[in-house]
């Protein structure tokens, strides 16, 4: 992990600053201190699983305070790479859901468009009514111009990019079976 | 007072969501003379569904569009937090040879790295540019509300202090209002959550909100679509989950700076957000 | 042609165990000049010694090579040897035939016994070449100089000058007292700090061996160890000394208030002043950037526009003593020393490098030192712990440890030391003014090493109801009339929320300003953090690498009162051992200079590290570099760096070296 995410783990001596200033650490299973205390200890599993890597909101407060100078931001970042790469069942459902629909409506369409998010979000989650005042006040707002999803010129681009880097990447994952050193 | 032309790169939200920060930022370049050319062909700049998920998509997918920017051979400006901090931090990546190379690889193109990705605050920096203000923004109470991505990680993306950040404040300060000082400039307001845990939005905007009001502000002005749509569209959830009773308009700086150089308030779209700003502002003839 | 003589030690088993000395012997036999070859179980012993002198005596020899252990061992008891057999000391060469051979080869007798017969030749080479050489004397000026009058100055000063000798004390601030003054009660006794010091100050003030020179600095330091010359910068106080009495008047009646630099800012002070009220020399000085009749005598002189600012000069027409003197200037006094201590003490990190401490905007956010000024009878506050924004006693105080210690980022990556212990002591003494205060400690971990420090710290928890957090504090931040801080408790794994009502930050202890200048004028080392560099940190703790110059306390590295009193004491006893000898012994392997060979280039002067090299003269005229034997080191740089050859090291000249080279191949 060390290696990966470029940051000298081991000389965390667990202070807690990066917890204490951490907006979202009271939701987290593993606060930021403990997931550097986990790796320390090799407990991947317990940090591959953790809530902590996907509510991260990677506003990258801990890595400015630490005293130690470690990017635990970035950390937490490399956390959720590897887990997506290994497929571990990610720690909340919901924002894992999200940012994958949302990756997809990129890959596909190469502007995202609010609306169209929303409710495949919605149905994803199985719950289609969800913000739907939020919705309803947006469109009378007019905030939501185009109720279809336009394309755009680049978007076949953007598709032709993505799967590049998919199939580069299984590329990678074959050559090397079994587990990436952490 | 004539800069260079600038390449505009708008994001998605400013089609949209955040159209009127769009148009105030138009609006408001046009006025000082500064010259905003939209990136063509552009495409969404990864936002946080890139990172979150995978490390290589998170610099291609946004340095697509510095490829673009490359070739009008332009600094690019840009409006969103999100979409400075994405476009800044895949050009900082792509700083090192080897990302460099395999980049090439990927997208077959020739790309050089040249680009100067710049935020609008430091466009419209007071320190640069000189304002004509026509309406100074008088008696005007402004918490300015950086977000968590302008400053940090500050080697990469910071042009401010990371803690106690001050463009926005002089920026205000030169179309007449004041910036309070307060101490929430920096913190997150809960970023692409509002979807999967609007919990965790509610509860951190929420505590922004009440420190600006507690520092005697106005309204808080903004520098991202994101933090906007946060902060103003759960003041009703906030109220239901938390005791205090206070609504704050939110604005963009560029409707602010708009109304001081003397558009009106539907010209700047005040009217599409949830919070109203216009009683506010004309309780201090404003608007 | 010399007549050398050859003795191997065998050094009990140590040599002879794995050296074939008989063999080694039996090749000495044959190297040039060598006329006597012996060996010996134990050389260092009397009769080892007994054996050689008279070897010495009976076979005429004039020059010695014995091959043994490390010189560093017994070069001065050999030295003595050939000495009392009557010949010059430094006709002496050392084949360590121990640490260099016999030690490092053992699994290789062969390899071994060659090599020593090599270091032998060597040896015999260079020996063939060596001269007589004589130590010199040099005067011992027997009066010391103490630089900075905090607790460790203080007694370096009153020890040396129990012991008979002339001290002259220079302190920066108008009073001695350094940081101790400032301090209410110290750990883990709980003593009154100004009560256990103040005696202390008054006896350096009385004492008539010392001179104290207050508002006063070092600016140049020429010179070498017992003959320093020295030029001290004695600021004017515009009062007289020997006039005023300490009545009082002056600063009673001034009118101009100034932020006061000895209460932290919490307090003000006039500009006519005493920094505190046992201040020795308990005189005022006149802070002539803020007196109101010095601003008018500016403004007169550069001819400003408008109208002239008031004259005052109250505290003249006040003083019952007439003591006060504007007509003083600042006055530059040389003066002669033997030795120099420097106890130039510490200054605490700067919090305002936190902003999310609040970069120093919030008032109810102080440093340690400035609560040891607001719990001081004698401080701003007249010992009312209150906060600096409302004057409120606050309930709810949290303590923050390691501000500006042990954090990279800060550039300070190392522990103050005495930090954990004072926050201990300042959640006592807060308990002790207000029984229902509440105190948190946010820790890292907790420091106590010291004799009943672990039990003063234990007891602050337990009786005094101290709660400590272990976890660093994120962020802090107004709310209304509180500030909430923002830390996690890494105990239970929890983000923790207290509202304060003051908020109390553990800054570290750095160089006082001015130490790296210091430094520099005296020519001794000091580190990244601009802390000073011991001889030896672990024995030779209060010497520097300059001769006669001394050490003592904050000013080497954070360290409490205790240490820095014995240091002072330790620095002392180093300059008494100095002054009770006679005269200096100079060590006469030192560099020489041909003054016929020298082109006067002066790189050697560049090149010197010591400072120990000067332009001279010669009779007709001509620029030679002359060697100051008292500061020369002999560490060679100067021969080697001499492109003329002119320059050459006593005992290691050259020619010597070469010869042990050249030896080699024969």
């Amino acid at each position: 992990m060390e290696e990966e995410s470029g940051q000298s783990i081991f000389q965390c001596y667990q202070c807690g600053k990066c917890t204490a200033g951490c907006p979202v650490s009271y939701a987290m299973d593993l606060t930021p201190r403990q997931i550097m205390r986990a790796i320390q200890l090799g407990l991947k599993d317990d940090v591959l699983s953790s809530s902590a890597i996907w509510v991260c909101l990677s506003c990258q407060t801990c890595s400015a305070r630490c005293p130690i100078e470690i990017d635990i931001a970035r950390v937490l970042e490399t956390l959720r790479h590897q887990a997506v790469r290994e497929k571990v069942k990610p720690g909340d459902k919901h924002i894992e859901t999200f940012q994958r629909i949302f990756l997809g409506l990129i890959e596909n369409r190469g502007r995202v468009h609010e609306l169209e998010l929303g409710v495949r979000y919605n149905v994803a989650s199985k719950d289609p009514l969800a913000h739907s005042s939020l919705a309803v006040g947006m469109l009378k707002k007019g905030k939501i111009t185009k109720i279809r999803p336009g394309r755009v010129k680049g978007a076949s681009e953007i598709k032709e990019l993505f799967r590049k880097v998919r199939s580069l990447e299984a590329r990678a994952a074959s050559q090397e079976p079994g587990e990436k050193s952490d | 007072m004539m800069e260079t032309p600038y390449s505009y790169y708008p994001g998605c939200t400013q089609l949209s969501s955040a159209k009127e920060y769009d148009v105030s930022a138009r609006l408001v370049c046009k006025k000082l003379g500064i010259e905003l050319r939209e990136l063509p062909d552009w495409t969404c700049c990864g936002a946080s569904a890139a990172h979150t998920l995978d490390e290589t998509l998170s610099v291609v997918v946004p340095a697509r569009n510095l490829v673009i920017a490359e070739k009008e051979g332009l600094p690019l400006a840009t409006a969103c937090a999100m979409c400075y901090s994405r476009l800044k931090i895949a050009a900082h990546e792509l700083g090192d040879a080897q990302k460099l190379e395999r980049f090439r690889e990927v997208t077959g193109k020739d790309f050089g790295n040249s680009v100067e990705v710049l935020h609008l605050l430091q466009i419209l920096d007071s320190e640069k540019v000189s304002y004509p203000v026509e309406r100074p923004l008088q008696n005007l109470k402004v918490a300015c509300y950086y977000g968590c991505l302008l400053t940090r990680p500050r080697e990469t993306v910071g042009f401010d202090d990371e803690e106690d950040p001050h463009k926005m404040d002089s920026l205000m300060a030169a179309v007449g209002a004041e910036g309070v000082e307060w101490a929430f400039k920096t913190e997150c307001c809960g970023a692409s959550l509002p979807f999967s845990r609007p919990d965790i939005v509610v509860k951190l905007s929420h505590r922004i909100l009440r420190n600006a009001k507690q520092a005697g502000a106005d309204c808080v002005a903004v520098a991202c679509p994101m933090c906007h749509s946060n902060l103003d569209a759960n003041q009703g959830d906030m109220k239901k989950a938390y005791a205090d009773d206070f609504t704050l308009p939110i604005l963009y700086f560029t409707q602010l700076v708009g109304l001081a150089l003397g558009y009106s308030a539907h010209e700047l779209g005040l009217e599409k957000h949830f919070v109203d700003p216009r009683p506010m502002l004309k309780s201090k003839e404003l608007a | 042609m010399a007549r050398i003589g050859v003795f191997i030690c065998h050094c009990g088993t140590n040599i002879g165990g794995v050296v074939d000395v008989a063999r080694v012997v039996e090749s000495a036999r044959d190297l040039p000049q060598v006329v006597f070859v012996d060996d010996n179980k134990y050389t260092c012993s009397e009769p080892g010694q007994a054996s050689v002198r008279d070897a010495i005596v009976e076979n005429n020899l004039d020059k010695v090579v014995i091959g043994s252990c490390s010189p560093r061992m017994h070069e001065r008891t050999f030295r003595n040897t050939v000495a009392s057999a009557g010949l010059n000391p430094y006709m002496l060469e050392i084949a360590n035939l121990r640490e260099h051979c016999s030690w490092v080869h053992g699994h290789d007798k062969e390899e071994a016994t060659a090599k020593a017969i090599e270091l032998i030749r060597m040896a015999v080479a260079k020996v063939s070449r060596h001269e007589a050489l004589f130590p010199k004397e040099a005067g011992i000026t027997k009066r010391a100089l103490v630089i900075g009058g905090g607790v460790a100055g203080i007694q370096a000063s009153l020890d040396i000058a129990n012991a008979g000798y002339e001290v002259v004390l220079v302190e920066r601030e108008p009073t001695i007292g350094g940081r101790m003054a400032q301090l209410d009660k110290t750990f883990p006794t709980l003593d009154c700090s100004a009560c256990i010091l103040a005696p202390k100050m008054v006896d350096v003030g009385q004492h008539p061996n010392i001179t104290l020179r207050t508002y006063a600095e070092v600016k140049k330091v020429n010179g070498f160890v017992g003959n320093f010359d020295v030029e001290i910068l004695q600021r004017a106080k515009k009062v007289d000394h020997t006039k005023c009495t300490g009545c009082g008047t002056c600063w009673d009646k001034c009118p101009e208030k100034v932020d006061s630099k000895f209460d932290l800012g919490l307090g003000k002070r006039t500009a006519i002043y005493i920094p505190f009220p046992q201040a020795v020399p308990p005189k005022p000085v006149v802070d002539t950037d803020h007196c109101r009749y010095i601003k008018y005598l500016k403004f007169t002189e550069e001819g400003g526009e408008g109208k002239a600012p008031p004259q005052c000069r109250i505290c003249e027409k006040m003083c019952p003593s007439q003591a006060i003197d504007w007509s003083q200037e600042d006055e530059v006094i040389t003066e002669k020393f033997g030795a120099i201590v420097v106890a130039t003490g510490f200054k605490t990190f700067d919090h305002t490098a936190y902003e999310e401490f609040g970069g120093g905007r919030y008032p109810d956010v102080i440093t340690s030192l400035q609560l040891e000024r607001l719990m001081s009878a004698a401080g701003p506050t007249g010992g009312e712990v209150v906060r600096p924004s409302d004057g409120a006693h606050p309930k709810t105080v949290v303590f923050i440890s390691c501000v500006g210690s042990r954090d990279r980022q800060k550039q300070r990556s190392y522990c103050s030391k005495v930090c954990c212990m004072y926050m201990a002591k300042h959640a006592i003494m807060l308990k002790e003014h207000d029984p229902d205060v509440q105190c948190y400690i946010f820790y890292i971990d907790i420091r106590a090493g010291g004799k009943d420090f672990d039990e003063f710290a234990v007891r602050a928890q337990e009786e005094y109801g101290a709660l400590y957090l272990r976890g660093r504090v994120s962020k802090i931040y107004p709310e209304g009339k509180k500030l909430i801080v923002l830390g996690e408790d890494s105990l239970m794994g929890r983000p923790v929320e207290i509202p304060a009502d003051l908020v109390v930050l553990a800054t570290g202890i750095e160089p006082s300003d001015g130490a790296a200048e210091v430094a520099q004028t005296l020519n001794i080392s000091y580190d990244t953090h601009h802390f000073f560099v011991e001889a030896h940190v672990k024995l030779r703790p209060v010497e520097t690498q300059m001769d006669g110059i001394l050490l003592a306390g904050c000013c080497i590295g954070p360290r409490d009162i205790p240490e820095s009193v014995a240091q002072g004491g330790a620095a002392a006893s180093k300059v008494t051992d100095l002054f009770s000898q006679e005269s200096l012994i100079t060590d006469p392997m030192v560099a020489a200079i041909d003054p016929a060979k020298c082109s006067g280039c002066l790189l050697c002067v560049e090149l010197c590290p010591f400072n120990a090299i000067e332009p001279g003269t010669t009779r007709d005229g001509r620029t030679i570099a002359v060697v100051n034997e008292s500061l020369c080191k002999g560490c060679g740089l100067c021969t080697a760096g001499c492109r003329c050859g002119a320059a050459n090291l006593r005992g290691f000249t050259q020619q010597q070296l070469l010869a042990e080279v050249a030896s080699l191949w024969q």
